[in-house]
């Protein structure tokens, strides 16, 4: 009978995980997309960023705290929380506060403490699209934000939650983010006329 | 409805309407806020040139969502990743 019920669990068990890694199999290109978005085009980072994902979503799963609906943004919701976690480790870790800041600081330390500044990554030319470049010369507080609500498309006040800030704060952000972008997209249109 | 004269150079509209017009590229403007902010913008060269930079701009963030940044690969965990990913997932399971 022992023997039985621990056939039935592990079956059980095998079943939920290849459910879950068909899950994680059909998200994994759109969530490495968006974690080098964050990470500022950062390979490594963002291939650990979606490994922490995959485990936390599949604790998750298995504790039944996964509705069914709407995989990608649910992910990209743990994805997101996983990444505002690290930073603000990172913070409280270097002594400074827990808030969202442009991530050109310098500090020493675990992966995320390696985040290139958007700057950097300009420079070093990994995103060649115009939008591209305009989205990574975003400090991180309105990247993150865009990323969810303009690009991902996630409703505002699932943003809001998600980043823990009011939802007037997320719409101030992307009024901000926005502007930012035109302006830098402007830019490099002169740029590309004189050139 | 006070108007801007001209586009110039300049890319800001009204500040007055910055967030209505954002609003209103984005969706999220109520039926009123909608009306009035492209009421403004049919007769403000500053403002309708604004309204549709950004309505374009969110039109192109909604775009590379579906597009490539690299190649397949580099959208892909490394066999190692996916290595602790197993293990991560074995550990949860206990």
């Amino acid at each position: 009978m022992m023997n039985c019920l621990t056939l039935m669990e592990a079956g059980q068990s095998n079943r939920r995980r290849a459910e879950f890694a068909a899950i994680a199999k059909q998200h994994e290109a759109a969530l490495m997309r968006t974690a080098k978005r964050m990470c500022g085009s950062d390979y490594d980072l963002a291939q650990d960023l979606v490994q922490d994902t995959f485990v936390a979503a599949y604790r998750a799963y298995l504790d039944d705290r996964f509705d069914g609906r709407h995989p990608g943004a649910w992910l990209t919701r743990i994805l997101t929380n996983s990444y505002l976690y690290a930073r603000r480790q990172n913070r409280s870790d270097s002594g400074l506060d827990g808030e969202l800041i442009p991530n050109n600081d310098q500090t020493e330390g675990n992966w995320n403490s390696k985040i290139p500044s958007p700057e950097q990554s300009l420079l070093r030319g990994t995103f060649s699209e115009p939008i591209e470049r305009a989205l990574m010369s975003l400090p991180e507080a309105q990247r993150v934000c865009v990323l969810l609500a303009d690009v991902e498309e996630i409703p505002y006040a699932e943003v809001a939650h998600t980043l823990g800030v009011p939802i007037g704060t997320v719409r101030s952000r992307l009024a901000r983010a926005r502007m930012q972008m035109l302006v830098v997209l402007r830019e490099l249109q002169k740029q590309e006329m004189q050139s | 409805m006070n108007f801007h004269k001209d586009t110039g150079d300049s890319l800001e509209p009204c500040k007055h309407m910055e967030g209505m017009l954002n609003r209103t590229a984005d969706g999220t403007a109520p039926k009123l806020m909608k009306w009035y902010a492209e009421s403004h913008a049919a007769g403000c060269p500053r403002c309708g040139t604004f309204l549709k930079r950004v309505t374009t701009l969110i039109g192109e963030l909604h775009d590379i969502k579906s597009e490539n940044l690299e190649s397949v690969e580099a959208e892909r965990l490394s066999p190692a990743h996916w290595q602790s990913v197993e293990a991560g997932w074995s550990e949860a399971e206990k």
